[in-house]
C-alpha cells in the first residue's frame, strides 16, 4: 500500500501537480526537435510525398493482409500462432529497447540542456525526451500495429478486439520508450559516476556484442535448440501484452493472470519507469561528470619515442605525425571500437561454420580477414574528413594530399595488420591448413587491410565538407564529427562492396573446400585455394594503388565549399 | 616593408549560384604590410580568405600568394598561416599536442618545434595550461592556441581572422605587438576584424568590402582625409561612410563602385 502512495506522488509530481506546464514545454521541446530533424535531413518535397505515400501504402497492405488473415480465422481456416507471437513481442521489444536507448542517447547529445533546464522544469524536459522518441518511431510502430488490429479485428467482425489490441500496443511501446529513455539516463548517471565504466563502455558493447554472435552461431549450429529460446522468449513478462490483445478477440484463449499481469505491467512500470527516470535525470544533470582519464598530460607527437624509433627514419615527419595524432584520438575517443561493431554481426560466418565442421575451416579465416581488414578500413580511413573537420582548414592549408593519405593510412594498417596477421595465425592452429597456404593467407590478409584503408579513404574524401556535423559518438559521451545522412553509409557499403569483389577468389574456393570438393574442372582444390589466396592479394596490391592515387589526388581537390 | 606583392588578386570572383560572394576583387599587398580587412557581416570577407588560403576555388579571377597561385594548393601551403574565425584545433588534444602536431605536419625540427612552442607559449601566457585538454579551455584560451598554431612555422603571409575575439584586453595587446613584430620581420598579415580600433592602430593599408566588392582602400590616415571625416575622424566613422545605404543625414548613399584610392 505504501509503495502505492510513494509512486502516486511521485506521478502526480511529474505530471499533474505543474498544471500541465511540463506537458506543454515537453509538448514544445519535442516538436522543435522533430522540426530540427526534418531539416537536418532536408528531404525535398517530393521525397516526403514519396516516403508518405510509402507509408500510407504499407499500411492499407498491412491492414488488407490482416483483414484477410483475420477472415481465414474465423471461417476456421488457419489457426493463430499464439505462442510465436509471444516469442516474437519479445523479440520486437527488446528491438526497439535498444533503438530507442539509441535514439534518446542522440537526443540528449543534440539538446541544449544547459539552456533547456535555465528556462523550464527539467520534468518537462524529460518528457520531451520520452515525446521526442515516441514520435520518430513508436508513432510508426503504432500505426503499423493498429492498422493490423483494425484489419484483423474487421475480419474477425470482432470491434471490441481492435480496442484491446490498441490498448496493448499503447501500453507496449509506452513501456519500451520508458524503460530505454530510463535505461538511457541509468548509462549516462553511470558514466558521470565512474571512470572506468566511461572508459570502457564502448568495449562493454562490442563485447557484447561478438558473444551475441557467438550465441546465435552455437544456436544456428544446433548445440542449444532454438525451441529453447522460443521458450524463454515466450516466457518473459514482455509477452503477456500479446494475452492483453487476444482478450477482444473471439476464438483465442488468451491467460488471465497475463492479461492482467501486462495491466498490472503498465500500471506499475510506467510510475516507476517515470520516478527512475525523473531521478536518475536530475542527478545526470545536476552532477558533475568525472573524468574518465587525466587531462593535464600531453603525449609527444613528433621526435623520438616508441614510434620515432621504428617509424623516423623511413617516413616523412608530416605524415608520421598524421598517424600518430590519429592514434592519440583514438586513444581519447575510441571512434574506430565504435565503428568495429558495424561487422561483428559478420561473426556468424566466422563462428558457424566452426561449430558446424568442428575445426577451423578455411571459410572462417576468409570470414575473418575480411571482418579485420574492412573493419580496419571502417575505423580509420572511412571518415577522413570527420575525423579532422574541426582543424580541416589547418590540415589542408599545411600538408599535401600524399603525406595526408599516407599518414592516415599508416594509422589504419599498423593498428589492423597486428590484429589481422595475429587473429589468422591464432585461428589457423586448429585449421587442416599446412604453413605454407597458412602464411599465404597472413599475407592476403595483410593485402586486404592495405586495400580497405585505401578503398576507404578514397570514398571518404568525397564526403562534402557542409554535410559534416557534429553527433554524439553512440554509447560514449564524446562528440564527433560526422557526415549527416545516407551518403556515409552509401560509402560504408561501397567500401564493403570492393572489399567483398577482392576476397572473391578467396571465398569461392575455400568454400567449394568446405563442402569437400576435391577437385574443380581436374585441377585439385588445394591448387586452386592456393591460387585464389596469390589472386586475392594481386587484386588487393592494384585496387590499393587505384584508390590511393584517387584519394591522393581528391585530397589536394578538397575544398570548403 | 617590401614593395613586391605578397598578395595580390585580379578580379577575383566567388559566386554561388546567383549570390555573388565577391566581385571583382583587386588587391595587391606588399610583403611585410599589415592590411586590415574591414566589411560589415555578409560582405564577403570570410569567403575572400578561404579563397587566399585555398579551402574555396574562386568562380573567376586569380589570386597569387607569394606569387603561387591559389589553385595550387601545394605551393600556396609553405608560405601561409591561417587563423579562422573558429581555431581550427582538437579538443580532445592539449595545447601542447596540437601545436607538435602542427609543427609536425608542417616538417619543422622537434627541436625547433619545442623552441617555438616554449617561446610563444610563454608569449601568450599559456604555458601553465598547455598540457591540460583543449576541451576545458576558455574561449580565449583556444584562441590564443589557434594564433601560435598560424605563427609557429614562421609563414611569409599570416591570414588572420578576427584574432582578437574571445581575449582578455592583456592577450589583445600581445596580438597587436606580435603583429606589429611579424611586420617588422617582412612577415605580410591579413587581418580582417570588425575591432577598427585594432586596425587603426596596426594596419598599414585598409580595404574596406562592402556587398563583395572593394568600397575603399588605402592607408588609415589617407582614407580618413580622403573622406573628410576631419581631424576628430576615425576609422570607424570611414567604416560607416562607405558601408551604410544612407547618411545619417538621410542622403545618398556612398557609391560602392566609387573606389576611393
Amino acid at each position: 500500500m505504501r509503495i502505492w502512495v510513494v509512486l502516486s506522488v511521485l506521478q502526480s509530481e511529474v505530471y499533474v501537480m505543474d498544471g500541465g506546464i511540463g506537458l506543454r514545454h515537453g509538448v514544445r521541446i519535442a516538436r522543435t526537435e522533430w522540426m530540427r530533424t526534418r531539416r537536418q535531413l532536408a528531404r525535398s518535397s517530393v521525397v516526403r510525398a514519396v516516403i508518405a505515400l510509402f507509408i500510407i501504402g504499407t499500411l492499407v497492405i498491412a491492414t488488407s493482409i490482416a483483414y484477410g488473415f483475420g477472415a481465414a480465422f474465423r471461417s476456421a481456416a488457419i489457426t493463430l500462432p499464439v505462442g510465436a507471437i509471444r516469442s516474437l513481442t519479445t523479440a520486437v521489444f527488446l528491438t526497439l529497447l535498444i533503438g530507442f536507448v539509441q535514439q534518446t542517447s542522440r537526443l540528449l547529445e543534440r539538446l541544449n540542456i544547459n539552456h533547456l533546464l535555465t528556462t523550464v522544469p527539467a520534468r518537462a524536459v524529460i518528457i520531451g525526451v520520452v515525446l521526442t522518441v515516441s514520435g520518430r518511431a513508436a508513432i510508426r510502430v503504432f500505426l503499423t500495429a493498429s492498422s493490423i488490429a483494425i484489419g484483423f479485428s474487421l475480419g474477425m467482425r470482432a470491434p471490441l478486439g481492435i480496442a484491446t489490441v490498441i490498448i496493448a500496443v499503447v501500453g507496449f511501446l509506452s513501456l519500451s520508450v520508458l524503460s530505454a529513455v530510463a535505461l538511457s539516463f541509468a548509462v549516462d548517471f553511470l558514466t558521470t559516476r565512474s571512470p572506468r565504466f566511461r572508459r570502457y563502455k564502448t568495449a562493454f558493447v562490442v563485447v557484447a556484442f561478438s558473444l551475441l554472435s557467438i550465441g546465435m552461431a552455437v544456436v544456428i549450429a544446433g548445440q542449444v535448440s532454438i525451441d529453447l529460446v522460443w521458450k524463454w522468449l515466450a516466457a518473459a513478462p514482455t509477452a503477456w501484452f500479446v494475452d492483453l490483445a487476444l482478450v477482444g478477440v473471439p476464438r483465442t484463449s488468451p491467460k488471465f493472470f497475463q492479461s492482467v499481469g501486462a495491466l498490472g505491467l503498465v500500471g506499475i512500470g510506467i510510475p516507476v519507469l517515470v520516478a527512475a527516470t525523473t531521478a536518475l535525470a536530475e542527478r545526470v544533470w545536476e552532477t558533475e561528470p568525472i573524468s574518465a582519464t587525466t587531462t593535464h598530460r600531453s603525449h609527444s607527437l613528433v621526435g623520438e619515442g616508441r614510434v620515432g624509433l621504428v617509424f623516423d627514419s623511413r617516413i616523412s615527419q608530416p605524415t608520421l605525425t598524421i598517424a600518430r595524432k590519429r592514434w592519440l584520438q583514438e586513444r581519447r575517443i575510441p571512434r574506430s571500437l565504435f565503428m568495429s561493431g558495424y561487422l561483428l554481426v559478420l561473426l556468424l560466418g566466422v563462428t558457424f561454420p566452426i561449430f558446424v565442421a568442428g575445426e577451423v575451416p578455411g571459410i572462417s579465416l576468409v570470414f575473418l580477414a575480411f571482418i579485420c581488414a574492412g573493419t580496419t578500413g571502417l575505423a580509420f580511413g572511412s571518415d577522413p574528413i570527420g575525423t579532422e573537420y574541426p582543424s580541416l582548414s589547418m590540415t589542408l592549408t599545411t600538408v599535401s594530399g600524399k603525406q595526408f593519405v599516407r599518414g592516415t593510412l599508416l594509422s589504419g594498417i599498423v593498428t589492423g595488420i597486428p590484429i589481422t596477421a595475429g587473429a589468422i595465425l591464432f585461428l589457423a592452429l586448429w585449421s587442416p591448413y599446412g604453413v605454407v597456404e597458412t602464411l599465404l593467407f597472413v599475407v592476403a590478409g595483410v593485402g586486404l587491410c592495405v586495400c580497405s584503408v585505401t578503398i576507404a579513404v578514397a570514398l571518404g574524401m568525397r564526403s562534402p565538407y557542409s554535410d559534416i556535423i557534429p553527433v554524439p559518438l553512440p554509447l560514449s559521451s564524446a562528440t564527433i564529427y560526422s557526415e549527416v545522412g545516407a551518403g556515409g553509409f552509401i560509402r560504408m557499403g561501397i567500401m564493403l562492396g570492393l572489399l567483398g569483389i577482392v576476397c572473391l577468389p578467396i571465398f569461392s574456393s575455400y568454400l567449394m573446400a568446405f563442402f569437400d570438393l576435391v577437385s574443380v574442372g581436374g585441377i585439385p582444390t588445394t591448387a586452386i585455394r592456393i591460387g585464389s589466396l596469390v589472386l586475392t592479394t594481386a587484386l588487393a596490391t592494384s585496387v590499393s594503388a587505384l584508390a590511393y592515387r584517387r584519394a591522393v589526388r581528391l585530397y589536394d581537390r578538397y575544398t570548403l565549399s | 616593408m617590401n614593395d613586391s606583392p605578397s598578395i595580390t588578386t585580379d578580379r577575383l570572383t566567388k559566386r554561388y549560384g546567383s549570390n555573388t560572394a565577391v566581385e571583382q576583387l583587386d588587391l595587391a599587398i606588399p610583403s611585410g604590410a599589415i592590411y586590415g580587412f574591414l566589411g560589415p557581416n555578409g560582405a564577403g570577407k570570410t569567403t575572400t580568405i578561404r579563397m587566399l588560403t585555398t579551402l574555396i576555388t574562386p568562380t573567376e579571377g586569380t589570386a597569387h600568394i607569394m606569387g603561387e597561385s591559389i589553385t595550387d594548393r601545394p605551393a600556396v601551403i609553405p608560405h601561409i598561416g591561417y587563423l579562422p574565425e573558429k581555431p581550427p584545433i582538437y579538443d580532445e588534444l592539449t595545447a601542447r599536442e596540437q601545436l607538435e602536431y602542427h609543427g609536425g605536419l608542417c616538417d619543422m625540427a622537434p627541436s625547433d618545434i619545442e623552441d617555438q612552442i616554449t617561446s610563444l607559449l610563454d608569449r601568450f601566457d599559456l604555458t601553465d595550461d598547455a598540457d591540460d585538454r583543449i576541451s576545458t579551455y576558455s574561449k580565449g584560451m583556444k584562441q590564443k592556441t589557434g594564433l601560435i598554431q598560424a605563427l609557429m612555422h614562421r609563414p611569409d603571409v599570416v591570414i588572420l581572422d578576427e584574432p582578437t575575439s574571445g581575449l582578455d584586453p592583456q592577450a589583445a595587446r600581445t596580438v597587436r605587438d606580435t603583429i606589429n613584430e611579424l611586420a617588422a620581420s617582412d612577415t605580410t598579415v591579413f587581418l580582417s576584424t570588425h575591432i577598427l580600433p585594432l586596425v587603426e592602430e596596426v594596419a598599414t593599408e585598409v580595404g574596406i568590402l562592402y556587398d563583395g566588392e572593394l568600397v575603399a582602400e588605402g592607408p588609415p590616415d589617407a582614407l580618413k582625409e580622403r573622406m573628410e571625416t576631419g581631424e576628430e575622424g576615425t576609422l570607424e566613422d570611414v567604416f560607416l561612410d562607405v558601408t551604410t545605404d544612407t547618411t545619417y543625414d538621410g542622403q545618398a548613399e556612398a557609391d560602392p563602385s566609387g573606389k576611393i584610392e
